[in-house]
């Protein structure tokens, strides 16, 4: 017989316990209870039914409590209890109240969490990535891109394969949430097998942890949709899909055609969203396009669109650690667009604006290939990638430029190849060898309509060589690594315009270097320090430079619990500028902006640090991060800028300034296992100090932005549920010189509302959709979807409705460093679209 | 790497049946060094007069082996098929069985290399009532805390579940224990289901034991983690040597267990 009490003066209590037969019953539970409920005493019977029982007198016992399980309990006031009494218990039947083991939403097992996908789904999702963007510290980015605890993730895999690369919006926006068991998030990630107790990694990958029925199965889904504009003049809309899946152990493919005119930007998909993926030293066109982009809403408002997506991936692992992947991909789209855009420029000190109605029409298209091979084994790495892609952009439009009707055309063609070599070998103690090599080559025709009806042809290829070997072994608790390398850039552009001119200018840069790491790792500290010493000789269109650079950067975080994580890094890089950036070749980059750069060697001097703190408790369901970061870039060219015959012109002025930006941004989200509900608070805010001279005068000036968004999913009842997402933009731009040409601050709010009832196997969906300022910086819009849908286990039917109340116009305005504008942009109206999906 | 496993494990009935059974999501530690906690589901089955506590993974584990190996299937080809179905990371290897009066004793089984069984008469936990409310799993509870073999533990137990029991070796609470957790923050079981038996036969895996001391028992635990080599050759009579994926003799000097027991009162 156990006694549990704390005794002091005490009062004793015995007694006998039995049932009516007079059977004494042992293992009764016999508790003293206070005022409140609360156990102050307890004891069991012994095999005779006996109890002794102390209480502390000033412990406010009031009752006695008898059970066992099988009896009815009873409870006797102490008052009314004679110590030797027989207590008799009733038999009752007695059930538990069951409760279904529900395992955790999210497990965390070392470096690794695991999301339940059931434990966060909710009826209207329908891709992976509308479970994804509910999972605490997971955030969907509007262009796809996946971050985990406010860091993109450097990885997606399916199954512990690397189908995707970079491309992984194809898997997160087409694969159905309904195939995905749980997604992993594998913190502190190191791709490369061999360097895993090596080289410290901090960052993040994302694993998709199929359901057993979506493994080893070809799968896929056929989708059709047909319908109308029913406002103003009837055009006819169309979305369809087809998709085939398998997920092996050996091979993975996604293949899918999709095209639509509904304003789905359904090329986002095919591009790469991990920087480690993207095409290296790829060119940018100096010259742009003709749309205005109205990145504030949604694609299908305002694209007018017809396009065409071909994706075909393959992965085929011919060995347990040799992977070969094939990706093919293909767009074509040709959109329309009408816009009237009113243009100011702060470095102007006067009151003239550009005004542009536009009517354009925009055909856009890629192709791209890619094959690599990729063993990636404990001792050894081994991969080759090569790539190609032809890209294409044809912009016309009509505009009424400031009321006189001006033709604009746009041509940039772009042709890409690389291939990249890397071979990693690690030998006893871990000392490591390694040999890596880039070749990328780009080409760049292009041709431009200028306002006064002369093209511009601005034709630009470049060379891109890198090559480097390193070796690294480990000193103590230090690991060293010494690498040397080379880097050799061969840059042309040849430009023309009429009479006017007809140039062509050659940068070449060669840029030997070794470098030098030292990397210390414990439990819960590393360090690592890095110096770059380079020498780099250039030479462009006959001057020659030769310089000698030192770039350090160290970084360093302390993970002290499985809570809390700080990190801070710095770096400092000698910024070569580009071509593009130098040539003195007065161009135009649009049919009434021309820019006329230094025509001389530069560089500018670059200096980042980075400190960040991120909080997770995954058994809470609770993630933070916040990071305040700093650039200050010195060296940086100063333009003047002048209207000539309504030409926007910036010519160099041969003096340099400062660039200086700092943000803080941060985001909380919590789960609420009851009624499934997420919540999730962000905001940032980011200023940028910079010069503008302005009449031949420097004028410090300095654009702030600051961003709040809130955004919470719920579910009230088994049928109904709520995703609600609000965000309010500030921006404004000072000039501190000249504070009559500061811009008014802006602000502009929007609240998304969406709300689904489900009934059985249909499905109401009702998007509210509202954009509104004080300050009239956004027009006053209102938008309402509606949808209907009919789903089964493979089929579907849907009928929406978009743009019920018919909104026709979004007007905003936008501040930008050295000019702002107000835009006027046309929406898509009323329609509808009935479609119909079958998976298989 | 070591590798012992009990070939041809069977089961053997405890002599009462399953009247109650509750889930526990088990998380801990079993070495300091472990940057994150592991979680692994725990189930206690209540009969009339015995308890059993063991990991579903674990148990899993061993009904697969007792199936697969007695069709004469290679140990080698059985740990791959035991991967293959994700019971490979069972790391709770250990059995508490509560046996109530009259035999009042408490019985503790783990898998050090091999498995080891030490028994201890069921003395009364020093358990004190403790203010506080909460809900698990729907039942209200109430809240005890107790100093036990250098460990603080706070429990929490639902007086409408009149049932002395819970989680390994807690027990002695006036109802069924629900949540515990110890003060360092590397041991926590956490209720999460709860059912009715079906009257099944209460029983566990059958495997030959070695009977040890609880003092012996904790030192085992502790060997298990930091000198692994060192406790097979204690066991088997030749100490084994194990090797990293690189060839490297293993070094555990850095390495620190995580007991549940730290010493015995």
């Amino acid at each position: 017989m156990s006694c549990l009490c704390v005794c002091a003066q005490n009062n004793t209590y015995d007694g006998t316990v039995c049932d009516v037969h007079g059977q004494p019953l042992d293992m009764v539970s016999v508790v003293i209870l206070n005022e409140s409920g609360s156990p102050v005493s307890y004891t069991r019977t012994d095999e005779n039914g006996r109890f002794v029982l102390s209480c502390d007198t000033s412990r406010h016992a009031v009752s006695m409590s008898f059970s066992f399980i099988g009896y009815e309990r009873k409870i006797v006031p102490l008052p009314e209890f004679r110590n030797g009494s027989k207590v008799t218990l009733a038999e009752q039947p007695f059930s538990l109240n069951e409760v279904k083991v529900v395992s955790r939403r999210i497990e965390e097992k070392k470096d690794t969490l695991t999301y339940s996908v059931a434990g966060f789904k909710q009826a209207q999702d329908r891709s992976i990535a509308d479970v994804l963007s509910k999972m605490p510290g997971i955030e969907v980015k509007k262009n796809g891109v996946i971050e985990y605890l406010g860091k993109p993730i450097n990885k997606f895999y399916i199954e512990g394969l690397d189908l995707l690369g970079g491309k992984y919006r194809l898997a997160s926006e087409n694969l159905s949430a309904d195939k995905v068991k749980s997604v992993q998030v594998l913190q502190n990630h190191q791709p490369v097998k061999m360097l895993r107790d090596i080289k410290f990694s901090d960052g993040t990958a994302l694993n998709l942890v199929l359901k057993d029925d979506a493994k080893n199965v070809w799968t896929g889904v056929a989708e059709v949709g047909s319908g109308a504009v029913v406002q103003g003049e009837t055009e006819w809309n169309r979305d369809a899909r087809i998709m085939l899946m398998c997920f092996g152990r050996k091979m993975q493919t996604i293949s899918m055609y999709k095209t639509n005119n509904t304003g789905k930007d359904i090329a986002e998909e095919i591009n790469e969203l991990i920087s480690e993926e993207d095409r290296k030293y790829e060119m940018s066109s100096p010259v742009s396009g003709v749309g205005v982009c109205a990145a504030d809403l949604k694609d299908e408002r305002t694209l007018f669109n017809d396009s065409h997506l071909f994706a075909s991936n393959w992965l085929y692992k011919a060995r347990e650690d040799v992977d070969l992947r094939l990706q093919l991909n293909a767009f074509h789209d040709k959109t329309g667009q009408k816009a009237s855009v009113t243009t100011s420029y702060s470095d102007l000190n006067d009151e003239t604006q550009i005004v542009e109605t536009t009517d354009a029409n925009m055909s856009h298209g890629s192709a791209q290939m890619e094959l690599m091979y990729k063993l990636n084994a404990d001792n050894v790495y081994l991969m080759n990638k090569a790539r190609g892609a032809l890209d294409y952009a044809h912009d016309k439009a009509m505009t009424v430029l400031n009321g006189r009707e001006t033709p604009q055309n746009v041509k940039v063609d772009k042709r890409y190849m690389s291939d990249s070599f890397s071979f990693m070998r690690k030998y006893d103690n871990k000392k490591q060898f390694e040999v890596k090599a880039d070749v990328v080559y780009n080409d760049m025709p292009g041709l431009l309509l200028v306002s006064d009806g002369r093209t511009e042809n601005v034709d630009m290829s470049s060379l891109n060589v890198d090559a480097e070997t390193s070796f690294s072994h480990t000193l103590s608790s230090f690991h060293i690594y010494y690498k040397a390398g080379f880097q050799g850039q061969l840059s042309d552009i040849k430009a023309s315009l009429g009479d006017e001119f007809d140039d062509k200018e050659r940068y070449v840069s060669l840029r030997p270097y070794v470098l030098s790491s030292a990397m210390y790792a414990n439990r819960d500290v590393k360090v690592k320090v890095n110096a770059r010493m380079s020498m780099v000789s250039r030479d462009y269109d006959g001057q020659k430079d030769v310089m000698l650079l030192a770039e350090p950067n160290a970084s360093f975080s302390y993970i002290p619990s499985t809570f809390w994580d700080y990190s801070l890094r710095y770096t400092y890089n000698r910024v070569l500028s580009e071509l593009t950036e130098m040539t003195d070749i007065p161009m135009y980059v649009s049919y009434i902006t021309r820019i006329e750069n230094s025509g001389e060697l530069l560089d500018s001097h670059s200096h980042y640090a980075i400190l960040s703190v991120r909080y997770k408790n995954a058994m809470a369901g609770f993630f933070a991060n916040v990071s305040l970061s700093g650039k200050l870039s010195t060296g940086n060219d100063l333009y003047k800028s002048e209207l000539v015959d309504g030409v926007y012109v910036r010519r160099s002025s041969h003096h340099q300034c400062d660039h200086e930006s700092y943000s803080l941004s941060g985001r909380v989200s919590k789960a609420i296992a009851v009624t499934k509900a997420n919540v999730a608070l962000s905001g940032s805010y980011r200023t940028t100090r910079y010069d503008l001279l302005v009449s031949d005068v420097v004028n410090a000036c300095e654009t702030r932005n600051y961003n709040v968004s809130l955004s919470f999913s719920f579910r009230p009842l088994k049928m109904l549920s709520f995703e609600e997402e609000s965000r309010m933009c500030v921006s404004e731009q000072l000039n501190r010189a000249c504070p009559s040409l500061s811009a008014d601050k802006m602000t502009w709010m929007n609240h998304t509302l969406k709300s689904y009832l489900m009934i059985g196997k249909w499905q109401l969906e009702w998007v509210n959709d509202l954009y509104h300022s004080r300050d009239e910086s956004v027009s006053f819009n209102y938008f309402s979807d509606l949808s209907v849908c009919y789903r089964d286990k493979i089929n579907e039917w849907k009928l929406s409705l978009n743009n019920i109340l018919g909104a026709s116009e979004y007007v905003h305005r936008k501040v930008y460093d050295y000019y702002r504008n107000v835009s006027s942009i046309e929406l898509r109206r009323r329609e509808f679209l009935l479609s119909y999906s079958r998976s298989f | 790497m070591t590798v012992a496993c009990d070939v041809m494990a069977q089961y053997v009935g405890l002599g009462d049946s399953v009247r109650f059974r509750i889930g526990y999501a088990t998380t801990f530690k079993d070495e300091y060094s472990w940057k994150s906690r592991c979680d692994e589901m725990t189930i206690l089955d209540i009969g009339s007069r015995k308890s059993i506590f063991y990991s579903v993974k674990n148990n899993r584990r061993h009904e697969l082996q007792d199936s697969i190996l007695r069709n004469g299937i290679s140990p080698y080809a059985y740990l791959d098929i035991v991967s293959q179905h994700g019971y490979k990371g069972a790391r709770i290897s250990y059995y508490v069985l509560k046996d109530y009066s009259p035999v009042n004793k408490v019985t503790y089984y783990s898998q050090c290399s091999s498995m080891f069984q030490c028994e201890e008469n069921m003395t009364s936990l020093p358990w004190s009532f403790a203010d506080g409310d909460t809900i698990v799993c729907g039942y209200p509870c109430k809240k005890a805390t107790m100093s036990y073999r250098g460990r603080e533990w706070t429990a929490w137990y639902a007086l409408d579940i009149p049932v002395s029991e819970g989680p390994w070796k807690l027990r002695g609470l006036p109802g069924l224990i629900l949540c515990a957790y110890e003060s360092e923050g590397v041991f926590r079981f956490d209720c999460n289901g709860i059912s009715n038996g079906n009257g099944e036969e209460m029983s566990m895996v059958n495997v030959k034991t070695i009977k040890c001391t609880p003092e012996k028992m904790i030192e085992m635990e502790r060997m298990l983690e930091e000198d692994p080599d060192n406790l097979y050759g204690l066991i088997h009579g030749h100490r084994s040597y194990s090797f990293d994926k690189d060839g490297k003799p293993m070094d555990y000097s850095d390495k620190k267990a995580c007991l549940k027991e730290r010493k015995i009162d």
